[in-house]
């Protein structure tokens, strides 16, 4: 279990590990949710504290950071951060825009699947970052309500990053501490996510897309977008994209070639980052470097890295043990029914605050299950973890960290996101996913 | 010695918060200046500068941090530029105004200068109840210093 070697704890003034790593816990979590303090901070004072207060040694602290999950962040940060400067992503949108005509609803289809399938193959906010920008564009020439657009990118980004491994925080936890392959998110959740986005596009016709109208002339207007402008650097494009297919064709062949999804994403990040500085002097690749590094997201990283050591502190003074004990209760032990409690527990907790932490803590909740329902049928629970966590991110607009990189835009376009109105919407939208993917589970795994 | 003791270039003309973006362009347009202080009876609240209107017409999604880095994909897009342009102009001047900090009348000169070197705009010079006595331009102070090294 993250490999953290068992020792006695010995914590100060001779305290229960239990009591002092459940409170510091506690002090992490509720000022993670209340997010007055950024969580960066939080999480590493809480893992300093389960060090001082003697729960864990640095040791253990150290075993139970999940590199993995850090190295495949991380690289494919560095990628993306590269990737975009030849405007790429602005070129597909634009392609995806002319392909339909500029007609709106097709529009907010077309850029909807973009999103989806850049959301499975890179992270969610990167993907929104890259997406949102482009769409308030186009909605802006074309005169209509940015709205439903960036709402339906919303949706489009958690639905499409369930798809795969690498698609969600939560996928690349889970797949690392339970060496689940890139194939097996792919072949047993993307399926699923496919339908679910399929699905979620019926109620967004009928709420805003049948509404939805462009006069004919600012229709024209994006249709003499040039996308072949928006590609500032071909041979960059060229390089960058050969790296990323590299990458994925790494990630599909990972069991096979016995390499971890952290290892070929680090790789692929320092491959790109040397295409990028060759041919330049050391100052200039020194300046080239240091921009591609900041780009990357380093109070998550950060927080990964204080999340890990809390969680090892509290699964190490048995808390997870505790909780697994507790959900067996409740479930009377039926697998049936404990998977699709954890599916929905999931989807509302995440839907309530960062699915994050959520899941670092459910990990060892459901590897503690093995000895009642054995190690090798435990598969159905990790899909549920998976498509409750993230499926739940649409619950609330601080769901999932690409809903609030979308509602930043919509301030500043003017179009505000507001919580509860957003809520009143996505709230329902989320549980009508949670309940296909209930019927998913039940008819292929229970 | 202070700024007070300066030539301060007097503010042509002044708007009320009230006035909208399109008088104050014909304003700036007028008197050949770019930038044109808001006030409120005397007291000064802001500057409207001739960039601030620029910058309200380009889109959403260009103006914000990691927006779109470049435009040239999206042609002349004339439409778009003018439908922002005809909905900004009635917008009031309030809406659109920068809260450019002043000098006041009791700065010294060498912090004017730094001041000075570091504002895009001529800056508005106020006494200590917030009243506009006028603006100091870059060029006011430079030829102050030219006018005092020639004596």
């Amino acid at each position: 279990m993250h490999g953290v070697t068992p020792s006695v704890s010995q914590v100060i003034f001779g305290l229960s590990p239990l009591l002092i790593s459940v409170s510091v816990f506690f002090f992490f979590y509720d000022t993670v949710i209340t997010e007055k303090i950024n969580r960066s901070i939080v999480a590493l004072l809480g893992a300093g504290l389960m060090i001082f207060t003697g729960v864990l040694q640095q040791s253990e602290a150290f075993a139970g950071i999940d590199f993995n999950t850090l190295g495949l962040l991380t690289g494919m940060m560095v990628m993306v951060a590269i990737t975009q400067k030849s405007g790429v992503f602005q070129y597909v949108a634009i392609i995806a825009a002319k392909k339909v005509k500029a007609e709106p609803w097709g529009l907010l289809v077309m850029l909807s699947i973009v999103t989806a399938v850049f959301s499975a193959l890179l992270d969610n906010v990167t993907t929104v970052l890259l997406i949102a920008p482009v769409a308030l564009l186009i909605t802006d020439a074309l005169r209509i309500n940015p709205y439903p657009f960036l709402f339906s990118i919303i949706f489009a980004s958690n639905i499409g990053g369930t798809a795969t491994l690498i698609g969600d925080p939560p996928n690349i936890m889970i797949g690392s501490a339970v060496k689940l392959t890139f194939n097996d998110f792919l072949f047993n959740l993307a399926p699923i996510a496919a339908v679910v986005f399929a699905l979620t596009m019926i109620p967004i016709y009928f709420i805003w897309g049948r509404k939805l109208y462009a006069a004919p002339e600012d229709r024209e207007q994006v249709m003499a977008f040039d996308e072949r402008e928006a590609i500032t650097d071909v041979r960059l494009l060229k390089k960058s994209l050969a790296v990323l297919f590299l990458v994925i064709v790494g990630f599909v062949f990972a069991h096979a070639i016995h390499q971890e999804p952290g290892t070929i994403a680090m790789f692929g990040g320092a491959l790109l980052l040397l295409l990028n500085a060759i041919g330049k002097n050391p100052e200039e690749q020194a300046h080239e470097t240091h921009k591609v590094f900041s780009e990357v997201e380093w109070i998550t990283i950060f927080f990964f890295v204080g999340l890990f050591v809390v969680v090892a502190g509290i699964e190490k003074a048995g808390v997870m043990d505790l909780m697994a004990h507790q959900l067996i209760e409740l479930t009377g032990g039926d697998f049936a029914t404990t998977a699709l409690t954890i599916l929905w527990v999931s989807a509302v907790a995440s839907a309530l605050v960062d699915n994050i932490p959520f899941v670092a803590t459910m990990i060892p909740v459901i590897q503690n299950l093995a000895p009642v329902f054995g190690a090798e049928n435990l598969a159905p629970l990790w899909w549920s973890l998976a498509l409750g966590a993230c499926l739940g991110g649409n619950g609330s607009l601080v769901g999932a960290s690409a809903n609030l990189v979308v509602a930043g835009f919509a301030e500043r376009a003017g179009q505000p996101i507001r919580f509860l109105p957003f809520m009143l919407m996505a709230f329902p939208l989320m549980l009508a996913s949670i309940a296909v993917a209930s019927l998913y589970l039940y008819l292929r795994y229970l | 010695m202070s700024i007070k003791s300066l030539p301060i270039m007097k503010a042509a003309t002044t708007i009320t918060p009230q006035a909208s973006v399109a008088e104050a362009l014909k304003i700036m347009l007028a008197n050949r200046v770019n930038h044109v202080p808001v006030c409120e009876g005397e007291r000064y609240i802001g500057l409207i500068s001739v960039n601030d209107i620029l910058q309200k017409l380009l889109p959403a999604g260009v103006q914000m941090p990691h927006g779109v880095p470049d435009l040239k994909f999206a042609g002349d897009a004339s439409r778009l530029l003018g439908s922002h342009f005809r909905h900004l102009r009635e917008q009031k001047a309030t809406e659109i105004l920068n809260h450019t900090q002043p000098l006041e009348d009791s700065c010294p000169l060498l912090e004017a200068a730094l001041l000075l070197s570091k504002s895009p705009t001529p800056l508005p010079v106020v006494d200590s109840s917030g009243k506009l006595l006028g603006m100091l331009s870059r060029r006011g102070l430079l030829e102050y210093l030219l006018n005092e090294a020639g004596k």
